[in-house]
């Protein structure tokens, strides 16, 4: 890590996001005072860590499932309630809490690993804390799981408490997170609100800056497929030409992108500025061309973290047309075509 | 799960007008009732809240043997020892002549005792790192060496009991073969130094196995650096019952009338001394 520098609010849901390496683990370690920093401080209301009078009252940390196998769930967790001075009641209540009352008494390595991360959020919450910090918490988790961690932060978010979550799987934090604070190899790269995020707004201003030129997805396009996408794009860059004309170029650009807003990706396909469709629907029914296909795609944190991090998404399919392509952009993440299925 | 619309995607708390959170409350509401439900139950303020302070000594110590009590390796490891002293109460030296009972108290009461002590004391220190919950321990106890010093405080205390116990044990079993005078239950002082000799090796036995495990922070590696240092002070003729391995040996292994004064004191000077190089290397860093 070389320059890693963001705050927490209190009562706000932080989503801590990079890719695999990027010094997600390492940060939160050295926020809770398991790793010393070779220069820099991580505070907790001011104070170190390891200055906390009673950190586990204060600070609830879910970094890996760890427990000694042979042990009781229960016992696991008392044995933590035991320097926490909370009661065997506290226990019951935050097995309760995580759905693992009725196996407490089993050990925990008969534990899936969707079941010892429970068990570690358990054990986060026996102080009751108002901060929680979970590390990659969705690992292991099968989609009910995931679920269930989902409204579990919901609702801890609701309750006005604070917490702090890192994952390189995006999907789970985008529908709880307040703010997003992206690292790649080693640096933020992004500190923004949800709703900028959301709202397209960051992407002009941050993400140009941090990241070079903007990706689609991180800033949401429209795609159509037609058989005659030469006569298509011809006739939208004159009907963009004709709106704009007179005014500042500034202005005209938006909400296109530099090199012009009407772009060829596929044999039939042409990506759009975001908010183009409409635009498309009168231009193709006026000249009667039949549409394929004809949908947007907001922009979303995948995007941002895509767009920051310069990675595509795993899996993701390079591009697959290679013919001729005016603004030569090859290095756009594959669209995830099943996304087009929804609308 | 994806819905068009940015609205839909994200939960825009921050800039959402107060209808808008209601709303959106609402609507979560239906969907994790269950969530919500239990964590009202739970209550809001479920715990009485102290003056933050940290735990105090006596909580860490009661931890720790809570810790071992809970640990199927180490609980069975002292249940299969005095499990072990029952035949040997009845054989171990049944032939032997009263002076020659009373010359082996020491060792057999503490022997075997103080190396089980060690390799104990390796589990209760290494076995954190050994499971990786010594990141949960330090996450509540920050304090490092407030933690060490309750490992090494239970394992003294779990020596000094177990000591207690075999004592007695041979002293009885001395008694009841022969009569009160060859264990000296006439002379007090005697009994009372016997005691202490083994009480004292065997917790230094069981603190060097502490440090090496603190400081190996693997049971494996702790324990064979300990039988690789035995062995090779065993080979040396200055260091023979004189290292933090052999000088239990050298202690115990004698004849109770005779005590071997540098091996008792190396014994307590190599616990302290690999005391305090735990404590040094308590410092490093716990990485994920």
């Amino acid at each position: 890590m070389t320059d890693v520098s963001f705050s927490v609010q209190r009562g706000s849901v932080t989503g801590f996001l990079g890719p695999n390496g990027s010094g997600k683990t390492t940060t939160l370690r050295v926020l809770l005072g398991l790793v010393a920093p070779t220069s820099g401080r991580a505070l907790i209301d001011g104070r170190g860590y390891r200055e906390l009078p009673d950190p586990a009252r204060l600070v609830g940390a879910v970094l890996e499932p760890v427990a000694y196998p042979a042990r009781a769930a229960v016992d696991h967790l008392r044995a933590l309630a035991l320097p926490m001075r909370v009661g065997p009641r506290r226990v019951d209540e935050v097995l309760d809490a995580v759905g693992l009352a009725d196996v407490a008494e089993r050990p925990v390595g008969a534990f899936s690993l969707g079941m010892r991360q429970r068990l570690a959020l358990a054990g986060a919450l026996l102080g009751d804390p108002e901060l929680l910090v979970l590390d990659e918490p969705a690992n292991g988790l099968d989609p009910e799981g995931i679920r269930w961690l989902r409204d579990f932060l919901r609702s801890w978010a609701d309750e006005g408490r604070t917490a702090l979550l890192s994952s390189h799987v995006l999907a789970e934090v985008t529908q709880v997170v307040d703010q997003v604070v992206i690292i790649d190899r080693g640096r933020v790269a992004l500190n923004a609100p949800m709703t900028e995020i959301a709202a397209g707004r960051v992407t002009t201003a941050e993400l140009r800056a941090t990241a070079g030129p903007l990706t689609d997805v991180a800033q949401g396009s429209v795609t159509v497929r037609t058989p005659h996408a030469d006569l298509l794009a011809e006739l939208l860059t004159a009907e963009h030409a004709s709106r704009t004309a007179g005014l500042p170029d500034r202005l005209a650009d938006l909400p296109g992108r530099s090199g012009g807003p009407v772009r060829r990706v596929g044999p039939d396909e042409l990506r759009l500025p975001p908010g183009w469709a409409e635009l498309v629907g009168q231009v193709a029914a006026r000249h009667q061309i039949p549409l394929v296909e004809l949908h947007t795609r907001e922009p979303d944190l995948e995007g941002v973290f895509f767009a920051l991090t310069g990675r595509p998404a795993s899996g993701a399919e390079p591009e697959p047309y290679a013919g001729p392509e005016p603004h030569g952009d090859t290095s756009v993440p594959a669209q995830p075509r099943h996304r087009a299925a929804d609308r | 799960m994806t819905t068009s619309g940015p609205g839909g995607r994200f939960t825009p708390r921050a800039g959402a007008t107060a209808a808008d959170q209601a709303g959106a409350s609402a609507r979560r509401g239906e969907a994790r009732s269950t969530v919500r439900v239990r964590r009202r139950t739970r209550g809001r303020p479920p715990v009485p809240a102290p003056p933050p302070r940290p735990a105090g000594l006596g909580t860490l110590v009661r931890t720790e043997f809570f810790k071992i009590s809970t640990n199927r390796g180490q609980r069975g490891a002292v249940a299969l020892f005095l499990l072990l002293q029952i035949p040997m109460l009845g054989f171990w030296g049944a032939g032997a002549l009263p002076e020659a009972t009373w010359n082996g108290l020491r060792a057999r009461s503490g022997l075997l005792l103080g190396y089980l002590l060690m390799a104990l004391g390796v589990q209760v220190a290494a076995g954190e790192f050994r499971w990786r919950t010594a990141t949960l321990t330090w996450l509540v106890t920050p304090a490092r060496h407030r933690v060490l010093g309750a490992q090494l405080l239970a394992t003294v205390a779990l020596g000094v009991a177990l000591s207690a116990l075999t004592f007695t044990a041979w002293v009885v079993a001395g008694a009841v073969r022969h009569d009160a005078a060859a264990m000296r239950l006439d002379r007090p002082g005697d009994l009372a130094v016997a005691f202490a000799v083994v009480a004292v090796t065997v917790c230094a036995a069981g603190v060097v196995g502490v440090a090496a495990g603190s400081i190996a922070r693997g049971s494996s590696a702790a324990l064979f650096t300990l039988l690789g240092v035995g062995l090779g002070e065993l080979v040396g003729d200055d260091t023979r019952f004189r290292g933090p391995v052999t000088s239990a040996l050298g202690v115990l292994g004698w004849p109770t009338s005779e005590l071997d004064l540098l091996s008792f004191w190396a014994a307590v000077a190599s616990a302290l001394v690999a005391t305090a190089a735990a404590f040094v290397a308590l410092r490093r860093d716990l990485p994920g």
